[in-house]
């Protein structure tokens, strides 16, 4: 019997809303409102284990790889998973649908459409891109040409096969949605082999193309579909994929139901069904786990992480961490007096004082400090020239900016979240020990996205940027992309091209140590540290970091909020 | 009578022509891009332009909303671009939800307001009146949130007599559906509590002072019946109309609980439409609710007549 804490409300639980509305991810990852995190998808080129593939590359970097605590788990090799029961899945928000093609998804719709549907390629435990529904997926010497194997003998779970012409048809869909084409906007031509072998051919080179069918935030791509569904107007309300779990009912608002899929190609699953109840006030969705209405919830509250830590240690909850998601950012318009100065925005970076941000936030140990786009503990970390807290430093460049140029006089831009309000006025009471004055402006997230995608703001809290796979910032940092600071870099736009077009992964590192380099000189943006959710599960919820990859190894279950529950199981 | 509900009728087209149109308006003024909101920033300029031209966004408003109310008079509340759900199944899905939860929240208003407006009304000034008003006035003075968070956390979470959040439908068990609705009906209603219980005890106090209830004191009626033989009725009026305005308070009231409490009703559903820009959505819900509240004042007025009864001669045509 699970005894629980009584809930109260914190403060450290508005963290998750500043984590949610307030960093505007939906901006770069999708437009859902409820949008919290990104992609940590990393790696290059994919050849299943058992396959005899020649990929441009394989070797793959570990990135931000998975940090696991000890809930309970099927590792203990004496717990035999047991069948039956449905687990009911706490969710932060509703998706307009499940089509991949056309929904944009947070956490919540990530989550459920890991049990409809299964993706290509996944994640293994060290964060390196393998075949998932594919066999293998091969690029050519130049990564001009790809070609993707599929598994034989998989059906969608309305019986049609997943062949070649059905993820032909998958791509189709997303070339069309003007949501998603962005993310194929390199594949030029797709030719059908043979039934289970498809031939991308690609504008340009593009090694880093596997990325992007893992299904991550903003990359629905991989998630493949029932023709019969992509072919239905409203095929997103009935979702059909060939995931562990088939679509029973959907009452928005409500519930959302899974049911066992007993011919599901990696066997069936253990649990008999899912009920994703979507619950978006954030004190609600703590309350309903407290109170045993629901079994799992994550949140990315670090007050709420570290207070189920204890009871955990009881035995009462299991919470387990995943790879930390995209970092938290002040982003400045660099375009923008006095932003435009870069003694300007390296004085404010340099007047953050961070222990003092994670004092606030209830984070201290659980967020972890960034100098850049990638946490120190990724493979593509470089150390840079951003600056470390000093004051001293700081005053005297806002003092030569002002006697050379003006006072230092701009708007902060934030959600409308009390407690947003007052993160962004600790930022505002640092900056006023070096004398640049910062007017606080509460916005909708809407108005703050228009502003952004406008060139409307000066200093802004933001997400959705670095923590992931470089190529994945490819439009955040590159000129030709939304660039939404406006720094513009000839070096940086070679880098992001020459990152994107090679496979070798020490090669890429090279290019984007650059990129970070400029960025740690240049500061267009404060890098407030990582993003880290925790999954809270109920005493008897097993396996929830036990997701297994089809040739039987460790995937990566756990990826900012978002996870796979194939694998979990109820004890009895 | 025919002819009082054809007034009634064409007011409550009147009203719905000026909010529909009213909320059409106010959201072209919302601040943020509706085919942004849709499509997201990445979305090609092309695409949005396309877009906007699908959804008919570049005609010019009164345009929009003839079409739309065209569309509207024949039943076609229109489709959602966001979640392509026809806007009618969408709101038959949450109606009985929010109808549930406000009626119910009516109901223990007044069950708790009468007595405690009767008690104090009964010895204005006296202790149990003094205490009986301190109570309404924190009730009034109270957040929602707070309560429906604290009912939550003591009554769900501490004690777990109830769900702390969910629905069950009344068809699939009456219990579980007043279980579910309880604490989030209780949260809707205190507030209101303490405006009956005010303007009822107000009432009554005048009441208590009328010729006709010393009349029946000196008939030796007992208190008992002087109340609720006598005062209550003329003394009602106020409360009715009370009960019929404050409905469009409730109303907004549902958008905070149906969220703490993940009711899937319509108030979450106007409250998601306004966020995602979703016109079409809050145009049909903004009907629902405009008629809702229509319906329901009508109401009050005949229940005027009924506790009146010269506001029923004088509505007599000579």
């Amino acid at each position: 019997m699970v005894t629980r804490s009584h809930p109260s409300r914190r403060r450290g639980i508005a963290v998750a809303l500043l984590a949610s509305a307030g960093l505007l991810l939906a901006a770069c990852g999708g437009n859902d409102p409820s949008a919290t995190t990104e992609d940590t998808a990393t790696a290059t080129t994919v050849a299943d284990a058992g396959s005899d593939t020649t990929a441009p590359a394989d070797t793959t970097p570990a990135s931000t790889a998975p940090v696991f605590t000890n809930p309970p788990t099927t590792v203990n090799e004496e717990i035999v998973p047991v069948s039956g029961g449905t687990l009911v899945v706490g969710i932060e928000g509703e998706s307009s649908g499940y089509n991949p093609t056309v929904d944009p998804w947070s956490n919540a719709g990530h989550n459920v459409a890991k049990a409809i549907f299964d993706p290509l390629a996944a994640a293994d435990a060290e964060g390196k891109v393998v075949p998932y529904l594919a066999e293998s997926i091969t690029g050519n010497d130049d990564a001009t040409v790809w070609t993707i194997v599929l598994r034989p003998d998989i059906v969608f779970h309305n019986g049609e096969p997943l062949n070649a012409e059905a993820v032909r048809l998958n791509f189709q869909a997303v070339l069309d949605s003007a949501q998603y084409k962005d993310q194929l906007s390199l594949l030029a031509g797709m030719t059908v082999v043979d039934d289970l072998t498809l031939e991308l051919t690609m504008s340009s080179p593009w090694g880093t193309f596997p990325n992007v069918l893992t299904g991550v935030i903003g990359s629905q791509v991989g998630y493949m579909a029932a023709p019969a569904m992509l072919a239905s107007p409203d095929g997103g309300r009935s979702p059909i994929g060939t995931g562990p779990f088939v679509f029973s009912e959907w009452i928005p608002d409500d519930h959302l139901t899974v049911t066992r899929n007993d011919d599901y190609w990696q066997g069936a699953p253990y649990l008999d069904g899912i009920e994703f109840r979507p619950i978006s006030d954030s004190t609600a969705r703590k309350a309903a786990f407290d109170g045993g209405d629901i079994d799992v919830y994550y949140t990315g509250s670090s007050s709420e992480i570290t207070e189920y830590f204890v009871q955990q240690e009881a035995g009462e909850v299991g919470v387990t961490i995943g790879a930390p998601s995209e970092p938290d950012v002040v982003m400045f318009n660099t375009a923008a007096a006095p932003l435009d100065d870069v003694r300007v925005r390296r004085a404010l970076a340099m007047s953050v004082d961070i222990p003092r941000l994670y004092d606030y936030l209830e984070a201290t140990g659980v967020k972890q400090p960034m100098t850049g786009p990638y946490a120190d503990t990724s493979f593509w970390f470089t150390e840079s020239d951003y600056p470390d807290y000093d004051l001293a430093e700081a005053t005297a460049l806002i003092d030569e900016y002002e006697a050379e140029v003006g006072p230092v006089v701009f708007d902060f831009a934030g959600g409308q979240d009390p407690f947003i309000v007052s993160y962004q006025e600790l930022f505002q009471s640092m900056w006023s020990e070096i004398g640049a004055e910062a007017n606080i402006v509460s916005r909708a997230q809407s108005e703050n996205i228009d502003a952004v995608v406008n060139d409307a703001f000066q200093v802004i809290l933001w997400g959705g940027i670095g923590g992931g796979d470089p190529d994945a910032d490819y439009t955040q940092f590159h000129s030709g992309g939304l660039n939404f600071t406006n720094f513009t870099s000839p070096e940086i736009d070679a880098a992001m091209d020459a990152g994107r077009a090679l496979s070798d992964p020490e090669a890429r590192k090279e290019q984007y140590a650059i990129v970070q380099t400029i960025l740690g000189e240049q500061v267009p943006y404060i890098w407030t540290g990582t993003n880290q959710f925790g999954v809270i599960t109920a005493a008897d919820v097993r396996g929830i970091a036990d997701f297994t990859l089809p040739d039987g190894s460790a995937g990566q279950p756990i990826d900012g909020g978002r996870f796979y529950l194939k694998d979990v199981w109820l004890d009895a | 009578m025919t002819r009082v509900l054809a007034s009634r009728l064409a007011r409550l087209l009147a009203v719905l022509i000026a909010v529909t149109f009213a909320s059409f308006s106010m959201v072209s003024l919302l601040p943020g891009d509706t085919v942004t909101a849709v499509l997201g920033a990445r979305a090609s300029e092309e695409d949005k332009a396309a877009a906007r031209e699908e959804l008919h966004l570049d005609d010019p408003l009164p345009v929009r909303y003839v079409q739309w109310a065209g569309d509207a008079v024949q039943g076609d509340l229109g489709t959602s671009f966001r979640t392509r759900q026809p806007v009618t199944e969408a709101i038959g899905q949450r109606i009985w939800v929010t109808l549930e939860l406000v009626l119910i929240s009516q109901l223990i208003a007044l069950l708790l307001a009468v007595p405690m407006a009767i008690f104090g009304a009964l010895r204005p000034g006296s202790w149990l009146d003094r205490i009986l008003s301190g109570t309404q006035l924190a009730m009034l003075a109270t957040p929602g949130y707070l309560v429906a968070v604290g009912l939550m956390a003591i009554f769900a979470v501490q004690l777990g007599w109830f769900d702390t959040t969910g629905y069950t439908p009344f068809g699939e068990s009456p219990f579980e559906n007043l279980k579910s609705l309880l604490l989030p009906s209780i949260a809707l209603a205190l507030e209101q509590v303490a405006l009956y219980a005010r303007v009822l005890r107000t009432d009554l106090v005048n009441t208590f002072d009328m010729d006709f209830i010393w009349f029946a004191r000196a008939k030796g009626n007992t208190t008992r019946r002087i109340v609720l033989r006598h005062a209550l009725r003329p003394s009602s009026i106020g409360v009715v109309t009370l009960t019929g305005i404050s409905v469009g308070r409730m109303i907004g009231g549902t958008v905070l609980v149906e969220t703490i409490f993940a009711l899937p009703g319509l108030g979450r559903f106007t409250i998601d439409a306004i966020n995602n820009r979703d016109f079409v959505s809050l145009q049909g819900a903004v009907v629902v609710l405009t008629v809702g509240f229509v319906l329901v004042n009508f109401l009050a007025d005949v229940m005027h007549g009924i506790l009146d009864p010269r506001i029923r001669h004088q509505a007599r045509p000579t």
